[in-house]
């Protein structure tokens, strides 16, 4: 009976011992107001969340399958990306800018995030949310007229306003001094 | 009729004639712009189509180095039809403020010189410059004005359904041709 007590005793403590194990939950989405364009910059941001109670090792985010070289261009960083370490109850995040180059529909997919639990330990997997289909289109002539532009439309009137100004000075100017020559002659005659 | 009287005719007549002759050769002097005036006009239609190049470049995002030919050679050639629209108002305003002046602006020749005839010569070349600077004033404000608001008009809500290459070509050139044309059938 006493054995059969230290036994259980004993087995009870390897179920309930807490293991140290990270568990990565990415997110995948757009930041964009309104849907993007053909040769119009978007950005796609990563946020990996470590949910678990340890760090994780070797983490790698591989995503360029959703985004195909003929027929995206990245502008300042790359698609995929690596950390060594994530820890627990932390999180990391990677932004990527990117521009699609012709008119069509891509249906967006999961990225994919390979880490380990230990420095040596085994590749696990972890996929992120996806954002859906998308469809590029080319931007219209009249979308660019309707937005509000404002510093552009400043500057232009301040720069106009100049112009037209200087005139108007030399107008009046001229205006005093003709009036004075014109009565000079005037009286003489 | 005498000898004598028809002898006086003739040369009433023929002083009409070179008064005529001297009045129309004074208009054809002041109707081609000098050099000053010319670079003076040139300069600022330059301006005027710059600030509408402005727009097209910031607005509907027209790439500024691939479109630099197109954007130099239109801005070029409407700057040239601008500065003769230019000249065409500054003309007929100041003839018309030299008519409303009330000051005869014709030079007399005398065979004497008379007392204090310099000093108002002087005076009329003063006022005649007062007056060209008042016109070519007058004709910059008001050209540059209704140029503005033309572009404006057709690059936004006439001319916009076009490609932005079309548009600004079509925009531009659509203006300074009405303003140019509407500036000399003030003249006729």
């Amino acid at each position: 009976m006493k054995i059969l007590f230290v036994i259980l005793l004993l087995l009870a403590s390897l179920v309930f011992t807490e293991v140290e194990q990270g568990n990565l939950i990415v997110e995948k989405d757009i930041l964009v107001t309104t849907l993007p364009h053909t040769e119009e910059e978007f950005t796609i941001l990563y946020t990996l969340y470590n949910v678990g109670n340890g760090p994780v090792y070797d983490v790698r985010l591989q995503d360029s399958d959703n985004f195909p070289k003929d027929k995206y261009s990245t502008e300042l960083s790359q698609i995929d990306t690596n950390w060594d370490q994530i820890e627990a109850e932390s999180n990391a995040t990677h932004a990527v800018i990117l521009k699609r180059h012709s008119v069509g529909s891509d249906f967006l997919g999961p990225a994919t995030v390979l880490f380990k639990n230990t420095p040596n330990g085994q590749d696990l997997t972890s996929t992120s949310t996806y954002i859906g289909r998308l469809n590029f289109t080319p931007k219209s002539p009249g979308e660019s007229r309707k937005s509000p532009n404002w510093e552009h439309w400043i500057i232009f009137s301040v720069v106009a306003a100049l112009v037209l100004v200087i005139p108007f000075l030399l107008f009046k100017k001229s205006e005093k001094k003709k009036k004075r020559l014109a009565m000079n002659l005037r009286k003489k005659k | 009729m005498s000898n004598r009287n028809k002898r006086k005719k003739k040369q009433r007549e023929e002083r009409a004639f070179l008064e005529v002759e001297r009045e129309r050769e004074q208009t054809l002097r002041l109707r081609k712009p000098t050099t000053k005036q010319r670079m003076l006009y040139f300069f600022v239609g330059l301006i005027m189509n710059i600030l509408p190049t402005y727009l097209f470049f910031s607005i509907y995002e027209m790439d500024l180095i691939k479109s630099l030919p197109l954007f130099a050679f239109v801005t070029i050639i409407c700057s040239i039809i601008l500065s003769m629209g230019y000249h065409n108002v500054s003309f007929f305003l100041k003839h018309r403020l030299i008519k409303k002046s009330g000051v005869n602006f014709q030079i007399k020749r005398t065979k004497k010189k008379a007392t204090g005839g310099e000093r108002e010569e002087r005076q009329k070349k003063q006022l005649e410059s007062t007056i060209t600077t008042q016109a070519v004033s007058l004709s910059l404000l008001y050209n540059s004005l209704f140029y503005l608001a033309i572009v404006l008009i057709f690059a936004f809500y006439i001319t916009w359904i076009f490609q932005a290459p079309t548009n600004y070509i079509l925009s531009l050139a659509v203006a300074s041709s009405i303003v140019t044309y509407i500036s000399s059938t003030k003249i006729q």
